[in-house]
């Protein structure tokens, strides 16, 4: 459950307030997919950051399953990164040098799971966005798809509330952004909270709900 | 935060130093070489407290005292009395902690045999003077009590050499002086390999020892009246030697009326040299520290350049949940891994550079494991004094800045 009360993110820039989120409130229940979209420089990333406790709004109220994480400290929202949230970039973000079993291993690593227990979930996460046969392949030997496949994979492995998806299919072409858009339908289809930004209209379609940001406001929902 | 939590992230750290063998070894060349002089410096050092240990074994101990007439008293306007014989009966008698007692008379005068002539000092002194510095007899014997006056003479192994070549010297006479001496003994040939090679105790060996009355008097015929050059006296325990100093001046004093003699205590020597030696330690250990600090530096360094190219690797970390301690300590053990590792690595150079000087300088430097130990762990120290700083910058990254860094 992720809950917005009157967010407020200001930066402050060459002495001047510049305001990214202006007051928003919203309120997203578990399961389904969420698309949030607007022009560049809406809001929306920043959005997305504080939902996914990667930032804190400068003034308002961000609950996440509960837990007020607009006042957390440093450790509490690595620790809510950790096991309430999963990530997804548009430039897909693995570690190059890293293997695909590692890589997706790297919230359980985090989270203080032993090794054996670490491989077998994720050789089963990997099973489920279909890449069982590479796990222990560099991600620089897939494809664009594959790679994502993988960050659905390691977004997935510590079984979050939440997974949000920045851009998702920014650097794929058209065709694999559908299949990665349908492997993302269906894990909301199957009880996950999906949350996507997108400005792909097309992706947008997709989600069972759309809000659309403008200027830091809400413009609709 | 339980201790899975900071553990198991570690693993993953060795799997980056493996991975990046050219950046570890560069990392690990100054630790290298940091702890290969440490170990080196270490030995030699202890090679050289060892040697003057050695030294002061093989001359007689430490706690040997040895009085000299004070030729600075003349000056104070009394007559100088000087040492007798008669202050050795009498320091026998009040010392109660003297063990062994022996005077010496030292004459610079002309020595002949077989044709070869030289000018050499030749020592007056009694049966106990060969305790007092270790002497060995290799043929014959040394001075005796019985000898008194009569006209023997003992060669420290060179002078044996050099007069009567490899025959031996027993029986065969010498004159000193005016008079003709009998060589009743030869000396065992003192040796003790110098740091540079030579023999330090060369010296002992370039000695002569006849009966203190058989040299020409100095000032009165009376024996006991007779000036001495020095009196030597071993103490029995090393801890009664500031007390057996006090009671020999005080004895000295009451028989001269003045102070008009010096005491020379070995121990005190040996400290000197130690408190001079200790000073050198410091210089070379110091030395080698420095060395050990521009191994942390390019640790240092080098974490530091490798985290600018590694911010968004970070920010993909604590996206996946990766806390401030836990990013800390991995940046950390990375360092301390290199800084171990290249403290391992600078046993063997050390062992390698140890041989070198050996070989180029006859020294005897020996590594002890106390010494790898040293290393290591001083090693691993500027491993994680060096680490810190490029770990916190690491951990106080915010994960929406370092997610956005190219």
């Amino acid at each position: 459950m992720v809950q917005l009360e009157e967010v407020w993110k200001t930066y402050r820039m060459a002495a001047e307030d510049v305001h990214a989120l202006r007051g928003v409130s919203l309120s997203i229940p578990p399961g389904g997919m969420t698309a949030i979209t607007g022009p560049s420089g809406s809001g929306k990333s920043t959005l997305m950051h504080i939902i996914g406790c990667l930032d804190q709004p400068t003034k308002g109220r961000y609950v996440l399953d509960g837990q007020d994480m607009s006042v957390a400290t440093r450790s509490a929202l690595a620790r809510a990164r950790n096991e309430k949230l999963g990530f997804i970039f548009q430039s897909f973000n693995l570690l190059p040098r890293a293997n695909v079993l590692r890589n997706v291993q790297l919230p359980l690593m985090y989270a203080g799971i032993g090794a054996a227990e670490r491989r077998d979930r994720a050789l089963h996460v990997l099973e489920l966005v279909g890449l069982g046969n590479r796990a222990n392949h560099l991600p620089g030997e897939l494809s664009g798809g594959q790679r994502q496949r993988v960050a659905i994979a390691r977004a997935l492995i510590n079984s979050p509330s939440v997974i949000l998806a920045d851009e998702p299919t920014g650097n794929l072409d058209q065709a694999t952004g559908l299949e990665i858009v349908a492997l993302l339908e269906n894990l909301a289809a199957n009880g996950h909270t999906i949350i996507v930004v997108t400005h792909d209209p097309a992706v947008a379609a997709r989600a069972g709900r759309i809000i659309r940001i403008i200027d830091g406001f809400i413009a609709e929902s | 935060m339980n201790a899975a939590r900071l553990i198991a992230p570690l693993s993953d750290c060795v799997i980056e130093i493996a991975e990046h063998k050219g950046r570890t070894a560069l990392q690990m060349i100054g630790i290298i070489l940091g702890v290969a002089s440490i170990i080196t410096t270490l030995a030699l050092l202890r090679d050289a407290e060892q040697q003057s240990v050695r030294y002061y074994e093989v001359t007689g101990g430490v706690n040997k005292l040895t009085i000299y007439t004070d030729l600075t008293s003349r000056a104070a306007g009394t007559p100088l009395k000087g040492l007798t014989y008669g202050d050795i009966l009498a320091l026998e008698q009040n010392v109660p902690h003297a063990d062994v007692v022996a005077p010496t008379v030292n004459r610079r005068t002309v020595v002949r045999a077989r044709g070869k002539e030289e000018v050499l000092t030749v020592i007056g002194t009694t049966a106990s003077f060969a305790t007092l510095q270790d002497l060995e007899v290799a043929y014959g014997r040394f001075l005796t009590p019985a000898d008194q006056a009569a006209s023997v003479v003992v060669l420290g192994s060179s002078y044996a050499k050099e007069f009567f070549g490899l025959e031996d010297a027993v029986g065969q006479k010498l004159l000193i002086g005016e008079k003709w001496f009998v060589v009743v003994g030869c000396l065992e040939r003192k040796y003790l390999a110098s740091e540079s090679g030579d023999n330090d105790l060369e010296w002992m060996n370039r000695q002569m020892f006849v009966p203190l009355a058989a040299l020409p008097a100095v000032r009165d015929e009376l024996l006991r009246d007779r000036q001495l050059s020095s009196i030597v006296i071993r103490i029995r325990d090393a801890w009664a030697l500031p007390e057996a100093t006090e009671r020999i001046r005080r004895v000295l004093r009451a028989r001269h009326g003045a102070e008009d003699f010096r005491i020379v205590s070995r121990a005190e020597r040996l400290q000197r040299a130690n408190r001079i030696r200790q000073m050198y330690d410091i210089t070379f250990i110091s030395c080698s520290v420095i060395s050990l600090l521009v191994g942390g530096v390019i640790i240092m360094n080098i974490q530091l350049a490798s985290l600018s190219r590694r911010i968004r690797e970070v920010g993909v970390r604590k996206a996946c949940g990766a806390s401030d301690v836990q990013i800390f300590l991995r940046f950390l053990a990375e360092s301390l891994f290199v800084a171990v590792f290249g403290g391992v690595v600078g046993v063997p150079a050390g062992y390698a550079l140890t041989f070198l000087v050996r070989l180029f300088t006859g020294n005897l430097a020996m590594i002890t494991p106390f010494m790898i130990f040293v290393g290591i762990v001083v090693a691993a120290g500027t491993g994680f004094v060096f680490g810190v700083y490029p770990a916190a910058r690491a951990a106080v990254l915010n994960p929406v800045d370092a997610l956005r860094m190219e």
